[in-house]
């Protein structure tokens, strides 16, 4: 990478939102004062972005998955919408069996979701030639309709006016590990399975395979990889790490599933893998930063007015200084 | 159930996706992926509502959202073709610019969040005609002209394109300013000629939904056409199939707005290998 | 062209090269892969720019800024491997760029009409509606030399014209390129095969390492002479080939049928025993089945009927990576695509395709100690120059990347080695290598097999050589029945009935 274009364009990306800032007639240095203390200036702050974190993170890991195998998984969001719905409807509906088993069963049932949800996308590529980001793209929408019509009818709270299931049992909950930052198990799952991934893509034969389908899929063939297996493969283990987050997200976080509970997740975790060029370790990094953002442009606009919309502005431009700066390199197969 | 209201409110629903659809066509007869369609309709959505707002005029607002579409559209050139990064990176970060520019000006502009108010507006008619004549001439001018023959020629193979003399950045650059240009124009079709004001939500979809009939239209202009036609008949119908008897069950207004999609995904699986899309597509 | 310089970061292609040509000459350029002939030409065609030096037209220094300069100055070229788009039909082919137009609108039967007179004065025919893809390798260069005329081109570029021909397709180009010398058109012909400047050209220039070391008239020279320029030292004698015992039979296919893309039978019956020891080449002209039969073999095609089998394994049951634990290994002929991953370092792509195999992988993990000492192991076998096992393997020059590819398909004794086009971008020293290395498996009991279009380095290094057409083996030849003329023949069809 060549770092003196990286410092240009970050500082050229950085006076700019400046600018956009100073121009909605806010402070530039006390928005960005404020939304630093918001983000990680006091114990609070720090608990909330790394809550926010968790389901970029885990997301990212889903994303970064298919990125190394060469599949664009847009699916993302959709996955996470299942698999929090799956979840949810573990905690809610299986009864009579010690808690951990519970919560294990509840993440299962998530990541099985994410699984389903995503391996049409895969299986349509590799038995019919349908480029995924159509697949993904449908089933987004369908994840959508699907998910609303459950939380809004069969398993609706009959006592709420939004549609939303009821709370999951307390022995469902992920435990908050205590201490002032409030970090919640699922944040350890999480980055525990960050550094698993990576791991598993340095280390083992089908990590191996799978980088070399991503990298160049013809050489891969010749290689004895059965491409079509790995391609399979990596869309289902990305919705498996797209249906966990929404898991966690239920069970650590939200006690319940309901319409909206996904603000974009699943597309900001492009994003996030993006930026962190498909590498699992860095995906903590970026998570980490992109849930900052999120809690400090909230902070700052508590404090300063600033509009809660240059969250996405910022966003846009990390994204587009990411794409200038890492992905020259990175190439997908046709 | 087919009436003459069926039938306009179908080409109504199929009109934006038929701007956006020719747009992603040029675009990636060329080679080179657009999957910022849906940017692309929303920041031609909103810039037509500021250019007919603070002007006046609804014409001056189609002409707004042409440049700033044009603008954005620059954006993937200079990823995709100067900086040489991957078509579908950039159409993530160009979708990212849109979404969050026009969230952000919206405030800045209208001192509202989410939606304008009501903008001068136009009749659908001013736009529905163009949307029809458009997959034809686009059909006529791959095969008849000059330009139609090179974005071709690029788009299957830029290395022998060059080697002919042909200058692949160019004529790939001018294919992606022309997908701005459309969804600039289908974008401002929703804000002035449909909905009259300009909401972040007003586009819901639509540019990937192009994409997905530019697909099933295996990259044919008159069949990605017919596919956009086939997605606005269905819009229009959503409403009217909903309380309908199927064995014993009414379907879900949810099941309705799903079925689009599941059908894209059929015919995704129907079609098959059949579809050919442009040899050098994706290729940076 | 004046001392013309092209350099590619630390290599230079080009060194203080000229070039003078008259008009009407038929003027050859040769020298080894690498020597640079090739990059000289597309600096003259403003593929590329030179770093130092200027070029010269009638008289008057020109500077084109890319191709279709050069092309409106009268330039036309022709690439090795064509610049005709398969998507396209025979008529845009030929026109594009250059079209016929009326107003805004291509005239297409305008166009017709003068593509017909075009290839009647060369004597050629075409069906101009039809796609592209379905010309043959000799009417792709037929209709390459019309692209030319369209362009009323006064200098033509040929790079290996006669790499994708048979002989008698050769000699059908050179007096097309003599009809056109005759009319005072000027030819640049860059090429390895020397029996063609002695028989067609006028004039030649030899480069070697980037640098032109000889020019004169064809009259003055012969192959000899030629060969210790091109070479700058004397060739190793002809390998020899006598006393070679070839064991038990390891590779056996039997009524093979193998089908192409379009369904067509492109191995139609194929019949061949491979011993142990040798090392049989596969000869014919390129599309007589010879990417289908190599893909086949690797496992990447299917085997429509027939037996292919490895010592007691049928193949046709077996995947790819079965195949390689069973100890078939192969050379790509395009390392691009399937050879290496360019995005990786030497080090990764040193166990490609061997990466299941013991001791690399054990239950499911890589084992990283083992994998580095292969990459060290090949890289100084074949002498792979790189900073590190590290480096990019999209950064190493051609050679080494197929030096790389050769060095791990014999990094474990393979039982045997399947080669399309081994020495693909290999120069005259680097194909030696390669045989050497190929030649000492081969004494501890190591069958090969090489499908190669280049009949010169088949004759060399091979014994049995078969004869591929039209997806058969038309003739068996070992000893003394090896003879250049013959096996001309027989690839095209002069001899030998397709039983």
């Amino acid at each position: 990478m060549n770092w003196l274009r990286f410092s240009a364009l970050v500082a050229a990306a950085a006076a700019f939102l400046g600018i956009i800032v100073w121009s909605s007639g806010v402070d530039p240095v006390a928005a960005l004062r404020s939304g630093f203390t918001g983000a990680l200036g006091t114990p609070y702050g720090v608990s909330d972005t790394l809550q926010r974190m968790t389901p970029l993170l885990l997301s990212g890991l889903g994303v970064a998955v298919g990125l190394r195998a060469g599949l664009f998984n847009i699916g993302v969001e959709g996955q996470l919408l299942v698999g929090a719905l799956a979840a949810a409807a573990a905690a809610i509906l299986l009864k009579g069996m010690p808690g951990w088993l519970h919560i294990t069963l509840c993440l299962a049932a998530g990541g099985a979701a994410g699984v389903l949800w995503a391996l049409p996308a895969g299986l349509i590529k590799v038995w019919r030639g349908g480029h995924e980001v159509i697949t993904t793209i449908m089933m987004n929408y369908i994840a959508l309709n699907f998910t609303k019509y459950i939380a809004a009818n069969p398993f609706k709270d009959p006592s709420a006016q939004i549609a939303t299931t009821v709370q999951i049992p307390n022995s469902t909950r992920l435990p908050d590990l205590g201490g002032s930052l409030h970090i919640n198990a699922g944040l350890i799952l999480a980055v525990l399975l960050a550094a698993g991934l990576a791991w598993w893509m340095k280390r083992t034969v089908v990590g191996y395979e799978l980088k070399a389908v991503g990298a160049n899929v013809d050489a891969a063939v010749a290689a004895g990889v059965n491409v079509p297996r790995t391609i399979v493969l990596a869309m289902a283990l990305s919705g498996a790490f797209a249906g966990l987050a929404g898991a966690v997200q239920v069970c650590g976080y939200e006690y319940r599933f309901y319409d909206g509970i996904s603000p974009g997740y699943g597309f900001d975790a492009l994003a996030v893998a993006l930026i962190a060029l498909a590498s699992p370790l860095p995906i903590i990094a970026t998570a980490f930063i992109f849930g900052a953002l999120a809690q400090g442009v909230q902070s700052a606009q508590v404090a300063t007015d600033l509009p809660k919309e240059i969250a996405m502005v910022a966003q846009g431009i990390i994204i587009l200084v990411a794409a200038a700066v890492g992905w020259q390199r990175f190439r997908r197969p046709s | 159930m087919f009436d003459t209201g069926a039938v306009e409110a179908s080409l109504r629903g199929a009109t934006p996706l038929i701007f956006a659809a020719m747009g992603g066509l040029v675009c990636e007869r060329s080679g080179v992926i657009n999957i910022g369609l849906e940017g692309l309709l929303l920041w031609g959505a909103f810039f037509s509502a500021v250019g007919s707002y603070f002007t006046g005029n609804p014409y001056l607002g189609i002409a707004t959202a042409a440049v700033a579409t044009i603008l954005l559209s620059g954006l993937h050139v200079l990823i995709t073709q100067r900086l040489k990064v991957d078509h579908v990176v950039s159409g993530v970060a160009v979708n990212a610019i849109a979404f969050g520019g026009t969230a952000f000006l919206v405030v800045r502009l209208f001192g509202q969040h989410g939606s304008t108010p009501e903008v001068p507006s136009l009749s659908q008619w001013t736009f529905i005609p163009v949307a029809l004549a458009l997959p034809v001439l686009i059909s006529l001018w791959l095969r008849h002209t000059r330009s139609g023959l090179h974005v071709q020629a690029v788009g299957n193979d830029p290395e022998k394109s060059a080697a002919m003399g042909l200058n692949p950045i160019r004529i790939r650059t001018f294919a992606i300013l022309a997908s701005g240009l459309f969804c600039g124009l289908g974008g401002a079709f929703l804000t002035l000629g449909d909905v009259r004001q300009f909401s972040e939500a007003v586009t819901s979809g639509r540019g990937f939904i192009a994409l997905a009939a530019l697909v099933l239209g295996r990259w044919n202009p008159i069949g990605a056409f017919a596919a956009a036609l086939g997605f606005g008949l269905f819009d229009a119908l959503q409403i009217r199939l909903q309380g309908i008897n199927i064995l014993g069950t009414m379907p879900p207004s949810e099941f309705w707005a799903s079925l689009p999609y599941v059908l894209t995904i059929v015919a995704l699986i129907t079609l098959g290998k059949r579809a050919k899309p442009p040899a050098a597509l994706g290729k940076v | 062209m004046v001392g013309i310089t092209k350099r590619f970061g630390r290599l230079t292609a080009c060194d203080q090269v000229d070039l003078s040509v008259e008009k009407g000459q038929t003027h050859a350029i040769v020298g080894e892969n690498g020597a640079g002939k090739t990059t000289l030409m597309r600096v003259l065609y403003s593929v590329y720019q030179p770093d130092e030096g200027s070029i010269e037209v009638d008289g008057k220094q020109v500077r084109f800024r890319n191709p279709s300069e050069a092309i409106a100055a009268g330039i036309g070229m022709v690439s090795q491997h064509y610049s005709i788009i398969p998507q396209l039909s025979c008529l845009d082919n030929l026109m594009l760029g250059a079209e016929a137009m009326a107003g805004p609108l291509l005239d297409r039967s305008t166009a017709t009409a003068r593509a017909d007179s075009l290839a009647q004065r060369m004597g050629f025919r075409f069906d101009w509606k039809a796609p592209a893809s379905t010309l043959t390798p000799a009417a792709c260069q037929k209709l390459e030399i019309l692209k030319l005329l369209w362009r009323n081109s006064e200098i033509l570029i040929l790079d290996e014209p006669t790499a994708m021909l048979s002989p008698p397709d050769a000699a059908v180009l050179f007096n097309n390129l003599q009809l056109l010398a005759r009319e005072g058109k000027t030819i640049l012909l860059v090429t390895h095969r020397l029996r063609e400047v002695i028989d067609y050209c006028d004039r030649v220039t030899v480069m070697r390492g980037g640098k032109r070391v000889a020019e004169c008239d064809v009259a003055d020279t012969d192959v000899d002479r030629l060969t210790n320029w091109i070479v700058g030292e004397d060739l190793r004698p002809k390998s020899d080939l006598d006393g070679r015992q070839a064991g038990k039979t390891v590779l056996t296919m039997k009524d093979l049928v193998i089908h192409g893309d379009r369904g067509e039978r492109a191995i139609n019956g194929l019949d061949l025993d491979l011993r142990a020891g040798e090392i049989a080449g596969i000869a014919g002209v390129d599309g007589n089945g010879q990417s289908e039969l190599f893909e086949a073999l690797v496992g990447i095609r299917a085997i429509q009927s027939g037996i292919a089998r490895l010592g007691q394994d049928d193949l046709g049951q077996e995947s790819t990576s079965r195949r390689l634990a069973a100890g078939l290994r192969f050379i790509p002929a395009d390392r691009h695509r399937y050879g290496l991953i360019e995005d990786w370092s030497l080090l990764d792509n040193s166990v490609l395709g061997l990466h299941r195999l013991p001791p690399f992988a054990k239950r499911g993990l890589l084992r990283p100690q083992e994998v580095g000492k292969a990459a060290l192991e090949e890289m100084e076998a074949f002498r792979i120059m790189a900073d590190s096992v590290r480096t990019r393997a999209g950064d190493l020059s051609g050679g080494n990347q197929q030096r790389l590819i050769v060095a791990r398909a014999l990094h474990q004794p393979p039982a045997v080695l399947i080669a399309f086009q081994p020495c693909r971008g290999l120069d005259v020293r680097g194909t030696l290598a390669v045989y050497d290395s190929i030649r000492a498996e081969c004494d501890r009991g190591m069958a090969a097999l090489v499908i190669s279009f280049d009949l010169d380095e088949l004759l060399e290094y091979c014994e049995p050589i078969y004869v591929l057409r039209d997806g058969r083996l038309v003739a068996e030849l070992r000893g003394l029945e090896i003879d250049r003329e013959r096996i001309g023949r027989l690839m095209i069809g002069l001899e030998g009935a397709a039983a």
